[in-house]
């Protein structure tokens, strides 16, 4: 019989260890701690957070690179990296690469070579963590990395040592939760959410929150819950459902912040069990249930919730947590592609907007950031459990022929609870004013059940053969500049300011895309599914492209559509590329 | 054998299509997991592996089973105990790990599960087959006292079972009844004793565990409910490719069953009179 620890991620039951760089020059001795003004407006050079900017951008400015010579591209260096499910970002600051593995291993390298100058594995304990055990994203904050550990703990290491610097508990084993993303930093803050127990697990309602920690000492300043009680605002949405039986509603990605503003802006995902009826009274299915399925504005100082704009009534585990991209830009969008505009909108007029595809539905939204005014939406993946949006508040009407009302029922939902839209990210260019979506065409036949409804199995979008596709649609108009679809599924985008996107696929594939035309310009095959996510960033005068590969927690669902592509699993490493420097 | 489970799993992908435990970054599908940390095929030796739920009030019953089974097919039971590190929930039978972890527990560590609760609407894990029922928990109306429902009274119940179910269709058609949802077995008995519901519907091995076998002691009473219940059924689940051990164990519950051993065994753990 297989042992089991051969199963572990290597880190399970190891001590925590924490290796020092080899002997050589310091590498760390012009290290300039992270301020909140660096954060505030990034040195083009540096990849200082999860999507490059507090805006979610996932842009870089660096234009070594760009559509003329990127065919030259090269690989500079790679490295392998521990085995889990990669959803990984590398972070870059003054020439060092700090890398988040699965179960909470952190490395720091050097970004030119990739030679580990710092190790940290966090000692786990050996019995009983979930098994989502990845990391996105660390943050940087002075001379801290930052990172949400799987034992539920805010963790900060000092960046220039990997040692441990200060630890907070952010929640123990009696309330059931997973942090798979990092903080973002707001002002000497680390502000972040996650998940939270499931209607069988341990905890209730009281597992679903955000936090803020200071960063100077690890102490926790303030904490929303994400599912109101007790006479709280937004108590009333719930009818009759008992305090018990709420659960479920996280914030399991990074949050985009305002500094102006002085906002954060959360998503959130669903109500476990997902479907309604089963602890809602018919005439009160189609209630908000807040949360679910929202954006909330947050004041980063206080906690308090500013507004919120809920997108859907969920039923069928259409999470919204994903990126809150941040643009400030002219609001004109086209009718003949926009179906849902409100009639306050003045074409032409400027507008500081949170923007993009925040749930799996596909809908592509625009709302006011400062006041939650919702100014249009679009649809983009074939979807059916939307059938309208009011434009003047952007409350949507729910099909309710998709609402379930008895076990045994049997319905088609589009999209899928794997997307449509889901955690791989996309990406905004200020040069085209657009965002890059990588999105797969996929729904799903769901049988309702005595415990909730299925979430499958998986199947193609009618009249589709691929899963994957890219997108671009323009922040101003809400137009389509140009479609992408590939047959396996594809995942996260970074923009640069060579006018390129890159990405890839489940199939290997990594791509540069122009932004303008949607042209590949350049392709590498790579030895492992392209999991992760793409930074860039420059060391004495080269830009690099970093991405880190291996398989992702959507691999099976997606690859199941496409028997003929066998990519393989695992293979998690950190692949480097360059022009050619001589 | 007795070993402790540390479910951190290198490479779970995603699961079966059954309606699970919810967790929002999940999507269903087939398991992916690297072909070279599976091992679908039976131990070798005269054992069969079994998994036992430490997370269901009946563990100590289902392992007793478990050896029962193993014994009426001539051969030795190796059990491995399957710990979670959250506090289970009291007197249920839910599965403290979650669905990908089961797969790679039943790949890799044993041939079969005990104590898995047969769905009344048809879905497993595409990774699974379930057997024959080997224990049959009726579900039943526990009140306060020795009264009758009344109309309008407000009964407690346990989301997510199939009890619940019936009864959310019986109030909603009949309005005669109230429901009261509840995510814990233990926090309805304490309702039920507060006065907080007139009555609860619970499995029998819940309610008896709770009230160490003597209701009138704890002050409650069964009375028939309105609708017959439907029972909560375990059966041994395998990996759906183990056609040959399920004919195998099918046959031994079988015959445990119609030899009323199972029923000695439930008696002998207090389940049922």
């Amino acid at each position: 019989m297989k042992s089991l620890k051969a199963l572990l991620l290597g880190s399970a039951s190891v001590a925590m260890l924490s290796l020092p760089a080899v002997a050589q020059d310091d590498p760390f001795a012009d290290f300039v701690p992270v301020t909140d003004a660096m954060l505030q407006n990034p040195d083009p050079a540096d990849w200082l957070m999860w999507r490059g900017s507090l805006n979610h951008w996932g842009y870089s400015p660096l234009d070594q690179i760009n559509t003329s010579n990127v065919g030259q591209l090269q690989v500079a260096w790679s490295r392998a990296m521990g085995p889990g499910l990669q959803e990984g970002t590398p972070l870059v600051h003054d020439g060092i690469m700090f890398v988040p593995h699965p179960n909470d291993v952190v490395q720091a390298l050097d970004a030119t070579t990739g030679d580990l100058l710092w190790e940290y594995r966090r000692a786990l304990p050996e019995e009983g963590l979930p098994s989502l055990i990845i990391t996105r994203n660390v943050a940087i904050w002075e001379n801290l990395i930052v990172f949400n550990s799987k034992d539920n703990y805010l963790v900060a290491l000092d960046a220039t040592t990997g040692q441990l610097v200060w630890e907070t508990q952010v929640r123990d084993e009696t309330n059931w939760g997973i942090s798979t993303s990092g903080p973002i930093i707001a002002n000497g803050k680390a502000i972040s959410g996650r998940s939270c127990a499931q209607q069988d697990g341990p905890g209730g309602y009281d597992s679903c929150f955000l936090t803020a920690h200071d960063l100077t000492t690890g102490e926790e300043l303030w904490r929303f819950y994400t599912i109101p009680t007790d006479g709280a605002p937004g108590d009333e949405t719930w009818g009759d459902v008992p305090n018990d039986v709420r659960h479920h509603i996280g914030s399991w990605i990074t949050p985009s912040f305002d500094p102006e503003l002085n906002l954060v802006y959360f998503g959130t995902s669903v109500t476990s069990p997902y479907s309604k009826f089963y602890f809602a009274d018919p005439e009160n299915l189609d209630n908000e249930f807040l949360y679910q399925t929202s954006t909330l504005a947050i004041d980063a100082d206080t906690g308090e919730l500013v507004w919120y704009q809920q997108h859907i009534r969920d039923q069928w585990d259409l999470d919204h947590p994903f990126e809150r991209i941040l643009v400030d830009t002219v609001v004109a969008p086209n009718a003949d592609e926009v179906r849902w505009i409100n009639p306050n909108v003045t074409p032409g007029e400027e507008r500081r907007v949170v923007t993009g595809i925040p749930g799996k539905t596909g809908l592509f939204y625009s709302i006011d950031r400062e006041t939650g005014e919702f100014l249009w939406a679009r649809e983009t993946v074939f979807q059916n459990v939307v059938t309208d949006i009011d434009p003047a508040t952007g409350r949507a009407t729910m099909n309710v022929d998709l609402i379930p009302t008895a076990v045994g029922e049997q319905l088609f939902v589009c999209p899928s609870a794997g997307g449509g839209k889901d955690w791989p990210m996309g990406a905004y260019s200020p040069l085209t004013n657009a965002i890059y979506y990588p999105l797969q065409q996929l729904c799903m036949d769901s049988l309702v059940t005595d415990t909730d409804i299925g979430l499958g199995p998986i199947v193609f979008a009618p009249d589709e053969t691929n899963v994957g596709t890219v997108r671009g649609i323009s922040v101003e108009t809400g137009e389509e500049l140009w479609l992408f679809e590939n047959r396996a599924g594809v995942t996260s985008l970074t923009t640069t300011g060579g006018g390129l996107v890159f990405g890839g696929d489940l199939n290997r594939r990594f791509w540069a895309f122009d932004q303008v035309t949607g042209e590949i310009l350049w392709e590498h095959i790579m030895p492992a599914q392209v999991g992760g996510f793409t930074a860039s960033y420059e060391v004495d005068g080269v830009q690099y492209i970093a991405v880190q590969i291996g398989s992702m927690l959507l691999s099976g669902a997606y690859l199941g559509l496409t028997p003929e592509l066998r990519p393989g699993d695992g293979g998690n490493a950190v692949v480097v590329f360059a022009l050619p420097q001589d | 054998m007795i070993r402790r489970y540390a479910p951190l799993i290198a490479a779970l992908l995603c699961w079966g299509v059954a309606a699970g435990p919810a967790l929002g970054q999940m999507v269903p599908g087939v398991p992916a997991i690297p072909e070279d940390l599976l091992d679908f095929e039976l131990r070798p030796g005269d054992e069969i592996h079994f998994c036992l739920n430490m997370s269901s009030a009946i563990a100590e019953f289902d392992r007793a089973v478990a050896n029962a089974i193993a014994d009426s097919l001539l051969v030795t039971a190796e059990i491995f105990d399957m710990v979670d590190v959250h506090p289970p929930l009291p007197l249920d039978y839910i599965f403290g790990l979650s669905p990908p972890e089961l797969f790679l527990v039943v790949t890799n560590e044993c041939d079969a599960i005990m104590g898995w609760p047969v769905p009344r609407t048809g879905t497993m894990p595409e990774w699974l087959t379930i057997t024959a029922a080997y224990y049959e928990a009726p579900v039943l109306l526990a009140v306060r006292g020795t009264e009758g429902l009344q109309p309008g009274d407000v009964i407690g119940t346990r989301l997510g079972t199939p009890a619940d179910s019936q009864w959310r269709v019986l109030t909603q058609s009949t309005r005669t009844y109230g429901r009261l949802l509840f995510s814990n077995y233990q926090r309805m008995i304490d309702a039920l004793e507060n006065g907080d519901v007139d009555g609860i519907l619970i499995w029998e091995p819940g309610l008896r565990l709770a009230t160490g076998g003597d209701l009138a002691a704890a002050g409650m009473s069964v009375v028939t409910p309105p609708v017959p219940l439907a029972p909560v059924r375990f059966g041994v689940a395998l990996p759906r490719n183990e056609t040959y051990l399920r004919g195998l164990i099918d046959g031994a519950i079988a015959a445990l069953v119609a030899d009323g051993v199972i029923t000695d065994i439930a008696r002998q753990f207090g389940l049922t009179e």
